[in-house]
């Protein structure tokens, strides 16, 4: 519960200098993987700005397996090249979001999502696109803070 | 006394860019100020720069930042807003006293930690000032790797 006794609350999502990397691999590299990410930009000379953010694709045919889309923030632009496997965007920008602090351990993603839904169903919000997952570190772990677009009227 | 393992992890964090020579440096603080005023955003208490030239180097690029309250603020030429702003793997050292004097050493200490470790600057500077009305200080911070 945040500090209004609301789980749910509006808020946006804005960052900038945006290094992506779409990847389906096993869930429990997600940290790994995004640890390449920021090396990557390291190498450049650039240096993360904001915390992890990423999307969570299920697959059905095997539950230990994701598509994932990692987003990191960097102070720079990062040119990408064809093996680069990479994309770079100037700004993630979504004005308008829901979000939701997800931290209780053994809670599924779905719970959150369903929240949101709720929040948005009794408020008259459309909420649209993926879930944004920005991954707070705390003592050695994260918790993430989901983010979902709501639709302008 | 250099502190390892530190970190900058804050939210809601407007931020806008300054060319300028050190002795110019009050009056960017007080540009930006007057800009969270104009604005009408309410900062919650941390202010802070990051150098991306060293001080003694004349003109330096320096980038003034703020957190508020507010969890949207539109963007324009003047500010920069981002929901979120962490640097992970920093050093810190801080210090009060008289600035000048002890801001250098500070930078000096850092640089010399960093040296000392065989590691490399993975970040600007950054300044935060911190305290209340009877007693201020400042914190220096660099990410390393």
């Amino acid at each position: 519960m945040n500090a209004d006794g609301l789980e749910v609350q509006e808020s946006s999502l804005i960052l900038f200098n945006v290094l992506i990397c779409e990847q389906t691999i096993r869930k429990d590299l997600w940290l790994e993987k995004s640890e390449q990410l920021k090396m990557k930009a390291i190498k450049r000379g650039l240096y993360p700005i904001g915390p992890l953010v990423m999307t969570i694709k299920p697959l059905q045919e095997d539950d230990r397996t994701a598509h994932f889309k990692f987003y990191l923030p960097l102070n720079g632009v990062y040119e990408c090249t064809p093996q680069n496997l990479c994309r770079f965007e100037p700004s993630l920008m979504i004005d308008h979001s829901l979000m939701i602090r997800h931290y209780e351990e053994g809670k599924p993603f779905s719970a959150s999502y369903e929240q949101m839904g709720a929040y948005a169903a009794e408020h008259h919000l459309t909420l649209s696109g993926s879930a944004y997952h920005v991954m707070i570190p705390v003592y050695g772990d994260y918790f993430a803070e989901i983010h979902m677009s709501v639709q302008s009227s | 006394m250099v502190i390892e393992n530190d970190s900058i992890e804050l939210r809601n964090v407007v931020s806008r860019k300054y060319l300028i020579e050190d002795s110019q440096f009050p009056k960017a603080m007080y540009d930006f100020e007057q800009l969270l005023t104009d604005r009408k955003l309410t900062p919650t208490g941390t202010l802070f720069f990051s150098l991306d030239t060293l001080p003694s180097e004349g003109h330096f690029a320096v980038e003034i930042y703020a957190t508020v309250e507010e969890d949207f603020v539109s963007q324009n030429t003047d500010l920069f807003f981002r929901s979120y702003f962490t640097v992970s793997n920093m050093i810190m050292t801080y210090y009060t006293g008289p600035v000048e004097r002890l801001t250098k050493s500070a930078y000096a200490e850092l640089i010399q930690f960093i040296e000392d470790n065989d590691w490399a600057l993975a970040s600007p500077f950054f300044q935060f000032f911190k305290g209340d009305r009877d007693f201020q200080y400042i914190e220096l911070k660099v990410g390393v790797h």
